[in-house]
């Protein structure tokens, strides 16, 4: 299951942006956005964050 | 006599003023003004003893650096007065240091004294004399003479136990509504804000929020009916703690050979039920030869401290602090 690290970041990532949006936010929409924004910024930060590492890589 | 006062002059029972630590000790007493000039009170209350007393009384114990800034010990010259100091401290068995200026920290208390009115001074007036005509009753409850050594030509001194100033305290808790019995209460005062917050926050309900959603996630959200954001806390951290189980994570007890899986342990305790679980069965044991197994684990640590701020987040709700 998961074999794909990059699908089980974007699953990790999803879960704690819905956890994540149900604490900070108030109503559905702010939720909503929050959550959304929360989620790109992880995964985006991830992808950023794993390309960097592949300009030092051996 | 007052029971400030008397509890000011406890000051002055320091065995040895060169001790700082000593006076900071006693500093911890709530400063209490004494309306008169120290060497002026303490040649007032010695006025029993004889005029040799009286002399004594001029240089006795943390009174002398305020007394050397008064014009009328100046005119008298320093080696008529060393003698009498020194036989008096023979005397009362305490070494008292004759100079003023190797000992710069005044006592706590003695500041207010120089901002005191005309009033208050008229106030101590009509104390004062009715402690001396007492026939040295107020001398033998003087508490600079209890803890020294006194000469037997004083008269009967009432020499109690050294903790006389224990006596004190009920009075003090009287003003602060607060005792605290033989630990005192000046240091124990600045943790009452602490102690009062503590004290609302742990409410039964608060408190039955903050286990039930440790214990199962969502679970506090659950009880105060928030039955949607409750049952999305539920699923999410169990869809993650389920998925790390299956990727081969594993839950970490406490251990101290690798003091890394100690931080994992800690995140791991965060699942509540489902680490107490794994503590009994089978459950999260890792399988370390499953290439999933470093994302298991993160999924179930993960899970872990979202659930601690879903618990937290529950124990807000209940004390009123979010909606």
């Amino acid at each position: 299951m998961f074999q794909s690290h990059f699908l089980s970041m974007v699953v990790y990532a999803f879960f704690v942006a819905v956890v994540l949006s149900c604490l900070r936010r108030e109503g559905r929409k702010a939720r909503l956005r929050y959550g959304l924004t929360s989620f790109l910024i992880m995964v985006g930060g991830a992808l950023l964050f794993g390309w960097l590492m592949f300009l030092f890589a051996r | 006599m007052e029971a400030g006062r008397e509890q000011h002059l406890v000051r002055v029972n320091v065995p040895d003023a060169r001790q700082e630590s000593l006076i900071q000790q006693q500093a911890f007493q709530p400063p209490v003004p004494l309306r008169e000039p120290p060497g002026k009170l303490l040649e007032l209350e010695l006025q029993g003893f004889g005029p040799e007393r009286s002399q004594l009384g001029t240089g006795f114990g943390p009174g002398r650096p305020e007394a050397a800034d008064e014009p009328e010990f100046t005119d008298v010259p320093e080696p008529q007065l060393s003698p009498f100091s020194k036989e008096g401290d023979r005397k009362m068995g305490m070494p008292v240091p004759r100079d003023a200026a190797r000992f710069p920290d005044e006592p706590a208390g003695h500041l207010e004294m120089k901002d005191e009115g005309a009033v208050a001074r008229a106030r101590d007036d009509q104390h004062l004399p009715a402690t001396m005509d007492a026939e040295n009753d107020g001398v033998a409850e003087r508490p600079e003479v209890r803890g020294a050594a006194v000469p037997d030509e004083l008269g009967p001194i009432k020499t109690d136990a050294p903790d006389d100033a224990a006596d004190d305290r009920p009075a003090q808790a009287g003003r602060d509504r607060l005792d605290f019995g033989k630990f005192g209460h000046a240091s124990i005062l600045h943790f009452r804000p602490f102690l009062l917050r503590w004290r609302s926050f742990m409410t039964m309900k608060s408190v039955l929020a903050l286990v039930a959603g440790w214990f199962i996630p969502g679970l506090g959200h659950i009880i105060q009916k928030k039955y949607a954001r409750g049952f999305v806390f539920l699923a999410s951290i169990l869809a993650m703690t389920g998925l790390g189980l299956m990727m081969g994570g594993r839950i970490y007890p406490f251990q101290t050979e690798n003091p890394l899986t100690i931080l994992a342990f800690f995140a791991d305790i965060g699942n509540g039920a489902v680490y107490l679980l794994s503590r009994v069965l089978p459950v999260g044991v890792g399988e370390l030869k499953r290439m999933t197994f470093e994302f298991g684990t993160a999924y179930i640590a993960g899970a872990g401290l979202l659930n601690y701020l879903i618990a937290l987040d529950a124990f807000d709700i209940a004390l009123g602090k979010k909606s």
